[in-house]
Formats: structure tokens, sequence, C-alpha cells
């Protein structure tokens, strides 16, 4: 079954982008007549494109001259596309600021790209967008929570220009922990986040909370996004200051722990390259945005990757040991599928730290010099070591946290992986070394020493300041995340079959500041906010729509619908469930598989008081809400979701208990309302930030009557979060 | 009043009500029946879905030289024998479909551009291997519109979630109200149907408002958003599911007669034979496009036990479906159409089983308008491509548009400066499949 996993997996591309990342896997045919693109040689003449059969019965010696023609064509072809370098490839060039029309619209050099293309197009910028509208807006893209009522208010009465006074919100946003919450979620979404493995067993990853809360508390500290992708790859290599901060290097690495595998995989050398592949897969494309993973069975059919290079960079997985918390088939313990003896252990508070100590690189900023920041300190699930929970035949169903373990990886036997003929594990090809890859134009990972696997050399690679891609793809994703569409709309697809950019000065310029301020994400976001582009207004208007229907030039702010924690995590907010806290410690159980006790769960519900994304993300056993509300699959790398308008969702906004009960909570709490014109002014403000028009306090006056009880109310406050302009971030 | 009229009044109750409300106001459901572009037989389509790429060599395409050939092709797995009075050869892993074999059009020589399961399943849903196209189903709503307006116009059972995800029912730059809805087979259907503490007028009360709040959005901020348009069609649909779709899952008033036919009940085939059972009913209540998928059809190994288990867990249900249509007198008006994204390959692939094939797959069509008892076009005498007759996805599209009465090159919608269609520039009907 081997192929099947390589393409329905490691090919699950992008929806919204539509990034179809064709991969030919596998059929025998494959190897001589490839990719002849649909129109190409023959001018679209046959409709199935590539099928380069002709279409009618034809003589056997036409047929079979027509078979040579194609194959002499094709490998011209083929030699012809290995020429051939995504854009993206190609060195950072500093932009020149372009001349604008408006000196006085700009507020950085941002605006000042943005507004020569719209000149050009014959469109001007929008107006500001209202104060309420741009504070809830960044509330809800920085926290994912919406503004209070004296926020808003305070920032509509305050006297200074908005430059200021806007400058002073987003700096408020961005410090605190709300902000790591809101986009650690980002990120999980783009790294299969997930707290059980999914396919045949499902059984849970009782330690994956760990690199979730990471993440968040990275975000929050604004670690350099060099260090924050090192620490992901290669944590466990970094050298620590403390006992603390190796912890958090060590618990980093769960990034190459969390991959979707079939536990029941019979085969051990197929489950250890299907792991391979996955480290592969969520490695190049997250840090990247390249679909490396292609290269399994066969050279890349579109970007200029060889199938040598992928078992280049395979050796230095295939040399790690990955500690995912859980055992496959092959090798089951007592635990049967969930193995807390297969964990990491981490160090404990007051213990010498072992010395990592790989050999410093040359150049750049070296991470495996000791001499970063302050890394964020650990926080939260240390606490209750106590006894595990057995069912009566003494299977392991309950956790108690052990705050000496986590998931995580380690060196393992160092040495190259061979090549697999056809992706097949069991026909080795030649072997490359690690880290030899010949990808041109792109630098050459430093050279890995005969005792490592390959990682720490590859996190020094990933971090090199002229990496036309690093920064490229994440400035990429921090402007999609911001605008609702990124400069490269496939966001996670850099190659030939992704998108160009729209806007390519722009995406450099983004891209040279994002190293230029030491990778920091948060100075990031905070230039593209403070632009006057970000500033504008999300309404519409009949030139921009007939000009530029998408959007794609910025002549206004997208409204973009919110997402599902969104949804959730304001509805707890605006009722006053919605506590501060993580839950503390393993909130999964289960031991995965069938039966009542084995059954992988979470200890939370929608219920639970804390914010969507502390609840357990079981695959395959997603509650409703996530599914209605375009969650993504959590076994797919999926850096920009997509986005339904379907009846489900109005069902749930209709008759969800969860909304429900929300809807009486935030009702009661006004009681004390005068009149019905008082409680429908409080509301709006509260839900919608904004005050309610006339017309709008005539239809509440008439729903309500003079004296409404709490259903009526409760009703009331239900229609005004079931309304589109509840759901979009305006 | 035709029976079908008749449970659409029924059914409707307040959703009737707000219809005519809102018709008041100038609003007109873009899901309202159309005309077609020319009289045609078929009125809707049943899409069966196999995920993953069954073997043509293993179900309707013969190939005794295949099981002569050696080396390393692997010989046809199952028996291939005549049935009908058409006499045409469909593998003994199909033993109910067989008795129908004299309605089934096998084309084998369907063709697509990419072996890999992602492409493949993009484009037959789509059209398009590579953007973000608009579904088949959703196509065909938009240019159909639907009978039932108190059900969603396209209804997909069970769909994918990866490979491509929502956008293989998505509507793309379509209006949003054209997109599937996903309901979940085995009874299952839509969550929150029921309120327990508004009644029917509260609720439809509580409705109002929010769709006066969007209507209002929609003449000021959010002017020309087809979003915001998909939210206020999603609502009224969303009230009328309340009562429609449960309807729809009560299975109850069917003889055992009936559930037997699909094989409900019995183990393998309790599954998709309910789903069969659920296209059925939304069939009768004049859904246009209904989508029903089965996963599991990617036999790398052993694929004479593979397969011959997800061949039973279809065999009878599909049967049955065809068997139950035709005694309502549906059968005719009703489409089906049964494919995976792509077949397999003529060699051995792993212990026993195949790899994917592209050029050369079989695609099987029952019904409305179809001339059945007969294989349509063919591979090459190994199966390896097709080599008459081919019909590549665009072809399979067109022909099916034309077999609703709706002309591919015609049904048109302008996105950003141009018309688009589902089959882009290609597409040829075939009319060897029309009866």
């Amino acid at each position: 079954m081997y192929r099947s996993h390589l393409c329905d997996d490691a090919h699950t591309a992008d929806r919204r982008t539509g990034m179809a990342t064709a991969c030919p896997s596998g059929s025998a045919w494959n190897a001589g007549l490839t990719h002849i693109q649909p129109g190409g040689l023959f001018g679209g003449g046959n409709q199935t494109g590539n099928n380069v059969l002709p279409a009618k019965q034809t003589s056997p010696t036409v047929t079979a001259f027509i078979a040579t023609l194609l194959l002499s064509l094709s490998s011209l072809a083929a030699a012809a596309d290995k020429a051939i370098i995504p854009w993206s490839f190609k060195p950072l060039k500093r932009p020149a600021v372009p001349q604008v029309s408006q000196a006085d619209w700009p507020r950085d050099d941002i605006d000042r790209f943005i507004l020569a293309k719209l000149d050009a197009a014959k469109l001007t910028p929008s107006k500001d967008a209202p104060r309420w509208m741009l504070i809830r807006r960044a509330t809800l893209d920085l926290h994912g929570l919406l503004p209070t009522p004296q926020e808003v208010i305070a920032f509509e009465k305050d006297p200074r220009p908005t430059d200021a006074a806007f400058a002073e919100i987003v700096d408020r946003l961005l410090k605190s922990p709300r902000f790591g919450e809101r986009w650690a979620r980002h990120w999980l979404d783009l790294v299969r986040y997930a707290d059980s493995t999914g396919r045949a067993w499902n059984a849970p990853f009782i330690y994956a909370f760990r690199y979730r809360d990471w993440v968040i508390d990275a975000l929050n500290a604004d670690m350099p996004y060099t260090r924050f992708m090192a620490a992901q790859v290669a944590g466990d290599l970094l050298p620590a200051r403390d006992d603390t901060e190796r912890a958090n290097n060590l618990i980093a690495t769960g990034f190459l722990t969390l991959g979707s595998l079939d536990l029941t995989e019979g085969q051990q050398e197929m489950f250890v390259m299907n792991r391979v592949d996955d480290q592969i897969d969520v490695t190049t494309r997250a840090f990247l945005g390249l679909t490396i993973a292609c290269a399994r069975c066969h050279d890349h059919k579109y970007d200029p990757i060889k199938q040598t290079d992928y078992y280049a960079l395979a050796g230095m997985f295939y040399s790690t040991t990955t500690l995912a918390g859980t055992a496959n088939k092959t090798d089951m313990g007592r635990n049967l599928y969930v193995d807390p003896d297969r964990l990491v252990t981490l160090p404990v508070k007051g213990s010498p730290s072992p010395a990592a100590t790989p050999k410093a690189q040359s150049g750049e900023v070296n991470l495996f010099d000791d001499d970063s920041k302050a890394a964020p300190a650990m926080s939260g699930g240390m606490s209750g070591i106590g006894m595990d929970e057995r069912d009566n035949k003494g299977y392991l169903i309950g956790y108690a946290t052990d705050p000496t373990l986590t998931m995580g990886v380690s060196e393992g036997d160092i040495q190259n992986c061979s090549l697999r003929v056809a992706g097949d594990p069991y026909q080795e090809g030649p072997t490359p070394k690690r880290g030899e890859w010949e990808i041109p134009s792109l630098p050459s990972i430093p050279a890995v020493p005969r005792n490592e696997s390959g990682r720490a050399q590859l996190a020094q690679w990933l971090g090199i300041t002229t990496h036309p891609l690093t920064s490229r793809v994440m400035a990429n994703r921090v402007w999609a995340r911001l605008f609702g569409r990124g400069i490269v709309t496939t966001v996670d697809d850099f190659g030939i079959t992704g998108e160009k950019p729209d806007h390519p000065e722009l995406m450099d310029h983004l891209a040279i500041r994002f190293v230029e301020v030491g990778w920091s994400v948060k100075k990031l976001i905070r230039a593209v906010m403070l632009s006057r582009a970000y500033r504008q207004s999300s309404e519409s208007n009949a030139d921009g729509r007939e000009i530029d229907p998408d959007n794609v030039m910025v002549w206004r702010m997208t409204p973009r619908r919110i997402e599902a924690e969104v949804l959730r995590d304001t509805l707890l907010q605006t009722s006053g469930m919605l506590r501060d806290e993580k839950p503390q410690g393993i909130q999964v159980a289960g031991s995965g598989g069938k039966g009542n006790t084995a059954r992988t769960r979470s200890l939370l519900s929608l219920e639970s008081p804390y914010r969507t994304i502390y609840l357990p993300v079981l695959r395959d056993l997603l509650p409703q809400m996530h599914e209605t509300w375009d969650f993504p699959n959590p076994s797919q790398i999926k850096g920009q979701r997509e986005v339904t308008t379907v009846p489900s969702q109005s069902l749930f906004l209709l008759n969800d208990e969860f909304v429900m009960r929300r809807a009486e909570e935030i009702a009661e709490s006004g009681t004390s309302d005068a009149n019905s014109t008082a409680a429908a002014q409080r509301l709006h403000r509260m839900l919608l930030s904004r005050e309610a028009t006339k017309d709008e306090l005539a239809d509440a006056k008439e729903f309500l009557g003079s004296d409404p009880d709490g259903d009526t109310l409760a009703a009331y406050v239900q229609a005004i979060i079931g309304g589109a302009e509840y759901r979009y971030a305006w | 009043m035709t029976r079908r009229r008749l449970l659409q009044n029924s059914g409707l109750g307040f959703g009737w009500l707000a219809f005519s409300a809102l018709a008041q106001d100038g609003f007109r459901s873009p899901l309202a029946p159309k005309q077609p572009h020319f009289p045609a037989k078929a009125k809707r389509v049943i899409f069966l879905f196999m995920n993953g790429g069954p073997s043509h060599l293993e179900s309707f395409d013969w190939k005794p030289e295949l099981a002569k050939a050696g080396g390393r092709y692997l010989a046809p797995q199952f028996e291939f024998r005549q049935h009908g009075k058409s006499g045409i050869r469909i593998s003994d892993a199909f033993p109910h479909l067989a008795k129908h074999a004299d309605d089934l059009c096998l084309i084998n020589s369907a063709q697509t551009t990419n072996p890999g399961h992602q492409a493949a399943v993009v484009m037959m849903h789509t059209g398009s291997e590579r953007f973000v196209r608009p579904s088949v189903g959703a196509w065909v709503t938009y240019g159909l519109g639907t009978e039932a307006q108190d059900l969603p116009g396209f209804v997909t059972i069970d769909p994918i979630s990866d490979l491509g995800g929502a956008g293989n029912y998505g509507s793309a730059f379509l209006p949003a109200t054209f997109q599937g809805t996903r309901l979940s087979g085995g009874g299952g259907g839509v969550a929150n149907l029921y309120n327990d503490k508004l009644g029917a007028t509260e609720q439809r009360r509580q409705i109002d408002l929010i769709q006066k709040m969007n209507r209002r959005l929609l003449d000021t901020r959010a002017a020309g958003n087809p979003e915001i348009e998909g939210i206020i069609q999603s609502y009224e649909m969303a009230f009328q599911m309340q009562t429609s779709v449960p309807k729809v899952f009560d299975t109850d008033g069917e003889p055992q007669s009936v559930l037997d036919l699909y094989g409900i009940g019995e183990g393998e085939t309790d599954r998709f034979g309910t789903s069969c059972l659920m296209a059925r009913r939304l069939a009768e209540k004049g859904v246009r496009f209904i989508q029903v998928t089965s996963k599991g059809w990617d036999h790398h190994n052993k694929i004479k036990e593979t397969f011959a288990g997800r061949a039973a867990s279809i065999d009878k249900p599909i049967a049955g479906l065809i068997a139950d249509l035709k005694q309502r007198n549906m059968l005719d008006e009703t489409l089906i159409v049964w494919s995976g994204e792509f077949g397999r390959g003529a060699h051995e692939d792993n212990g026993g089983g195949r790899g994917h094939q592209s050029k050369g797959f079989t695609v099987m069509m029952a019904g409305g308008g179809v001339k059945g008892g007969q294989r349509y076009g063919s591979t090459d005498e190994l199966g390896t491509a097709a080599v008459e007759n081919v019909m590549g996805v665009h072809d399979l599209h067109a022909t099916i548009l034309h077999l609703l009465g709706l002309k591919h090159e015609r049904l048109t919608y302008r996105y950003a400066g141009r018309d688009f269609r589902l089959t882009d520039v290609h597409g040829e009907v075939h009319q060897g499949v029309l009866a």
C-alpha cells in the first residue's frame, strides 16, 4: 500500500489555493512518456492533455513513429525542465522604492509599493477604516478576540492622530499573551499538529501539548524566526544556558514527531520511511514552501529536485530517533500503541546541562553559539505527578502528567539513507551522503560531520541570511494572515507549480525587512499593520470590483471570515466564560483503537472555559463545530484554510447548544438595561464594536418589545451573532 | 399534481411562507428550477465516486489477452461472464450489478491527465487539476437550479476530506449557494436540525431579523459580496432543512423489501446501501446533483482480495438503486455515473496488486438518456490505454451536461473579466453513449 500513502498524503495540496501538486507516482508507464503539458506540444488538440496517445485509431507504424518522436521530444522537454528554476530560488533583491501619486497617503514603504501598483491600474486606495472597525480588525487579527467596548471607545476618543493612537494599540496587542494563542494556531495548521496519530489505531499523542505550548510561548517571546526554525528541526542539538532552555529546545523537536502514521503498519522499514517522509514534508513545506516529498519515488516532476536530493535529506532523519510516545505494530510494548517509555526525558531543574556541542559553522548568525537571548520560560503542564489510570485488564487508559517527559527526537544510528527505487523501502539504490544535495541556485547545506545526523547543519542552512526561500515564505505567510491573500497566493508552494508573486517587489521588500529586523515576527507584523494599506476600509466600490475583483492589488481591506476558534473564543469571551489560563497537563485519554476504555478521547469539550487552541485536536474525531467551520484536516499541512458558506453553518448558529447557551449568558448579563434601546445599544457595542444605527434600534424595539424577557433577549443576541457582520473581520 | 410536487409543498411549511415573503421583497432564489438548453431525458445526476482508482481490469473492461500475457503482467483476477440480452461481459466481482447489464453503459475508454490521486480526483470533480474551479455538481446546479427548494440543490454524501477536500464539491467563483452540502451516510445526516427552545414561528422571526441585518449589510458595507449573498441563502435553506432533512432520513416508511434491495442491515453493504437509499430519496425530492463516495479503491497489493471486498460493499447497493429507481419510473430521468479518479495498470505492482493508470479506465453510466447494454470505446488489448473513442475528463463532463440538456459551451459564468466553463476550451459530447 505504500504508494497510496505517498500520494494520498504527501500531496494534500492547499485546496483554497488550488495547488494540486501533481505527483504521478508509481505507475509503470510513467517512466516513459511524461509531462507534456496540456496543450503544450500539441497545441491543445487532445483534450486529455499529457496523455499523448492519439485519440483515434492510427496504424501501428504511425503510432510507433509518434511514440518515438514523443519520447525524444519529452526527453528534450525534460532536459529543458532541468534548467527551469522557480522564481523563488533566485536571490533576494532589494527593490527600489517607487515614486507615488499621493505623497501624503503612505506611512511606510509597504504603502509606496502598494500605491504604485494602484496608480498604474488607475485605482485609488480606499479611505481609512473608522476607528471602531480598525481596533476590531486588529484585535481579531492579533488575539482572535473582540476588543472590549471600553477599548473601542477609548480609541475613538483618543485625540491623537491615528498613526500614534493605533501604534499604541498594536503594541499593546502584541505584548499580550493572547497574541501567541492566536498566532500559534496559524503555525499549528501548518505543521499538522494533532493530539493523536489518526489512521488505523488513532492512538493519543499524550505529550503533544508541550509542543503546542512551546509554539505559543515562542511567539509571545518573539523568538527570532531562525531560532524558532532551528529549535524545531534540531533543538536537541542546540546549546542551552540552563535546563529550562534545554527542556524548551527538546520540546520544540516535537515538531518532527506529530506525523499521522499508521501504527498497524506491519513492515518496519516501511514505517520508518513513512516517518522520514512526513518529517521531510513538514520541514520543507512549512519553512521552504517546497514539496520535496514529491521526490520520494522519482525526480520531482516540476521543481529541480532529484530523487537523490530527497534521500540526501532523508539520511538526516533516518539518523534520528523519533520519540512520539507511540509504538507501532512491529515493536509494540506492554501498553499497546501508547508507550510512555518512548519519549524524550527532560532535564530536571538544577541538574548539570549536558553540553550539546555541534561544531559552529562559519559566517551568518550562529545559532549554535550560545549567545541567544532569553528563551521563553517553560510553562504549564508541570504539576501533579500521579498514577496512570488502568482498566481492569491492566490497559492504560488515563495518564498522569510527568513533568520530565515530552515528545521529541534525539540523534540515532548515524547513517546515510539509500535511495529507494520507486519509493519501495526494500529496493535500495545508490546512497547519497547526508546533506549533499544539488538543488540549483539554493545555497549548499554545510558539510555534515561523520558522527552527526545533519539536522544541526540543516537548521543552520535554513537560517542563512541570504536564503531565498525561508524569509520570503514566512513574510508571505504573515502578509496572507493580515490581508486574507498571500502576495504569493499558494502560500505552501513556492515551486514551479505555485503561483508567482502578485507583487514581486513588495515580496522581496518584506522578506529583506524581516531578515533586517532580526527575523522578528512581531516586528514584521507591526510594520504591516501600521501601514496605510492595512488601515483601509473594507468597503467595496464599483471601480475596484471592475478592475480588480479579487483585490489582488489591495485597493481595500478584504473582509475575512473568522475561523472556528475565533467564533468559539469570542462567544466565550463576550459571555464572560473564557478563562485566561491554559488547562494543566494531559487532556486526552484512551489508548487508541475501539472499545470504550481504549477509544482515544478528549477530556475537554466545547463547553470547557479554555481557548479553542487548548482543546485536544484528535484526528478523525474533530468536534462537529470544527468541521462546520472549515478547521483544517490535522493530517494536512495547511497554510491557508478553506472558507465555505454552507447551510450547516447557519444551522450551527441557529440551533447549536453552545451558541444558544452563550446567547443566554450574554442576555443575562444585561438584565439591568433600562429598555430595549439601551439593551440593543449595549449589545451592538459588545458584539459588533460599534453603535447601533437608528434603523437597528427600531428593529430591536420591534423584536424585543418594551420589556423583553430573558428568552427574547437571548434570541436577539443570537440574531446578532448569527448575522453576517459577526462572521467577518471587516 | 405530481407526487413530487405534493411532497414539496407539504414539506415546506414555514419555509414556503418565508420564501413567499422574500419573493415580495424581490428576492428570487438562485436555486429556482431553470430550463435546460434543449429537452433532455435526465433531470438529475447520481454520481457514485470510487476514490482510489478502481481497477477496470477487475470490473468492467474484459481483457482476455491480459490473462495470457504472463511476464510482468497481472492477469485479471476475476472471471468475466456474459450477461443480459446484450451479452456484455462483467466481472464476477459484481454479481448483482450484472443482472442489470442491459441498463449499463461501460465506457471502457475513459482517460485522465494525471495518475496521482490528488490531481486526478480534483480533475474528475472540477475539470482542472491545478486551479480552483467549480465542481461538476455546482455547475449543474447553477445551470438547472433545483426542484427541491427546501433542500440544497447539490448534496454530497460522505465526501473525502483530503485530496482537494471541499473543493471537490465547492463552488469556487460561482455563487456560494451552488456548493455541495455534505451529509454523512449511514443515517448520520446533518447536525443541529432541532431547536428545543424556539418554536418555528419564533425562529422564523429571529431569522427574519438576521436576514434584515444581512441585507442591510449587503446594501452598504458589503455591496456585491457573494459570500454575504451566500449567507442569506444559507439561512433560508437551513430553516427549511430542519423539516426537509429529517424526512429524507426517516426511512421508517420504507418497506423491508426496499431495504433488502440495497443490502441495508447486512454488514458489508449497510453503509453504502444506506447512502444509496438516501440518494434515491433525495432524487425523489428533486435534488439536482447527488454524489455518494466510496473510499478504499487504491489496490496496490493483493487486488484479488482487496478489490473483492470493496466490490461487494457497493455491488448490491448500486444494483438496488437501479432496480428501485426503475420500479418508481425514475431511472430514465436519473443519470447514474460510476467512476474513480483513474484506473489501474496491467502490470503487477506489489504482491498481486496494480499501480495507478490514467491513460485508460472505465466509467460506468446508467439511466437517463444513456444507451445501456453496451461497451463504449475500448482500451488496447492489455487494457493499458484507451485507444478507441477516447473519453477524456472534459469529454465526460460535456457528455454528462448534454444528457441533462445543457450545452457545455453555453454553460458559462463570467468572472474576473472572462467567461468560464466546466470544460474550459475542451470537451466533446460522445454521441455513442446516448440512447
